[in-house]
């Protein structure tokens, strides 16, 4: 169910990165972005998800989209909590 | 009567087991929803260094026990604790010391408040003589932190997830995040985007907070909120996990009267040192499972 996106998308993979570390790593990125790019997020399905995301909605960044992958969960993030065009 | 009077099962009644150690005795104190002030801490800790040997056991049951203390000072630590506003816990056939977990006055996820919930429940049902040891927990949502499906009644935050179409900017999420792989998307539109639209599978759902809690765009909501009880767990020798009574009851009252219906049958029909679940086992879920909620129903003045 990944959109079709008109901004640039950087990629982390955080897969074996546990919480509270990948949800730093994924604070970071998203600080670091421009007004036009997005990023995307790889984490590990279950309670690494969870914790991430959670901190993902309290920092107020917006997340557009997900994927399903083996074990894992590809999640579009971006700093504003409105983009025009998606999500 | 004086405490040299009492034998041993009127010293467990008021929470007092005797030691391998003649004459040594295990104080057990209460501590509902494993609560206690800092007043009552400090006078623990006198009484531990007064008439134990200084040092204190924390129990699975969020008390406190007080160790090797001698006959001849029960009383006294007993008269001390108490000017505090320490109370002795309970042993043998009895209900046992309410345990609960914060609930939702401090956590996230919880969806009831658990403390206010045990301390009602330790006022009516504290120490009530049963078949066999009675205990009762509550937790704030289904992480389960204090183990409802463990205890003989069990009392579990829940809600009844519902989707917000409006809300949902069809992102996925929930699908991966549900715990219990409950959530599905199904894709009848033509574009992406449009015509999507979210199920609960609600047999597979366990009530949990996840998927509000998380929905980035307040999609997932509560449609019901309430309680479920389960009955009928135990640990032990004969571990029982705790069956569902009812998966949603709305309202504080009817919980009491669900308590109340499952004390009462066990009282009528369990057999001496069997516990809840084990009767249940032996008498049948299903059977018990409709008189409570019918007893119950009938106390709280509301057809079911």
């Amino acid at each position: 169910m990944k959109k079709q996106l008109q901004y640039t998308v950087n990629r982390i993979d955080l897969r074996g990165v546990t919480c509270p570390v990948n949800a730093v790593r994924v604070k970071q990125a998203v600080v670091a972005l421009g007004d036009d790019e997005l990023v995307e997020v790889i984490l590990d399905a279950g309670e690494s998800l969870i914790q991430a995301v959670r901190s993902i909605n309290d920092a107020g960044f917006r997340i557009i989209s997900s994927e399903q992958l083996d074990n894992a969960v590809a999640i579009i993030v971006g700093k504003a909590r409105k983009i025009e065009g998606v999500g | 009567m004086s405490l040299s009077e009492l034998d041993q099962a009127a010293l467990g009644r008021v929470g007092m087991m005797r030691q391998v150690q003649p004459e040594y005795y295990v104080m057990r104190l209460k501590a509902v929803a494993g609560d206690l002030n800092v007043r009552q801490l400090a006078c623990i800790a006198e009484v531990a260094e007064l008439y134990g040997q200084g040092s204190v056991h924390l129990s699975t049951r969020q008390g406190v026990e007080i160790h090797y203390v001698h006959r001849d000072h029960l009383e006294k630590a007993k008269e001390t604790l108490a000017a505090a506003g320490v109370e002795m816990g309970a042993c043998g056939p009895r209900v046992r010391s309410i345990i609960a977990c914060p609930g939702a006055e401090t956590c996230r996820w919880g969806v009831i408040e658990t403390k206010s919930l045990a301390r009602e429940l330790d006022a009516r049902y504290f120490k009530q003589e049963m078949p066999s040891k009675f205990k009762l927990s509550v937790t704030g949502c289904s992480s389960n932190c204090t183990k409802a499906n463990e205890n003989d009644i069990g009392i579990r935050g829940a809600i009844e997830p519902f989707w917000e179409e409006a809300n949902c900017t069809d992102c996925g999420l929930c699908v991966s995040f549900c715990p219990l792989g409950a959530i599905s998307r199904r894709h009848s539109g033509e574009a992406e985007n449009h015509g999507a639209t979210y199920l609960i599978d609600e047999e597979q759902c366990v009530n949990c907070t996840v998927c509000t809690s998380l929905c980035p765009s307040n999609a997932w909501v509560a449609g019901r909120k309430g309680y479920t009880v389960f009955i009928g767990g135990t640990m032990g020798r004969n571990p029982r996990f705790g069956s569902v009574l009812k998966k949603i009851v709305e309202s504080e009252e009817e919980v009491y009267a669900l308590v109340d219906a499952s004390i009462g049958y066990f009282r009528e029909h369990g057999l001496k040192k069997e516990r809840f679940g084990h009767m249940i086992d032996r008498i049948g879920l299903e059977k018990i499972r409709e008189e409570i909620v019918e007893k119950a129903a009938a106390i709280h003045g509301e057809p079911d």
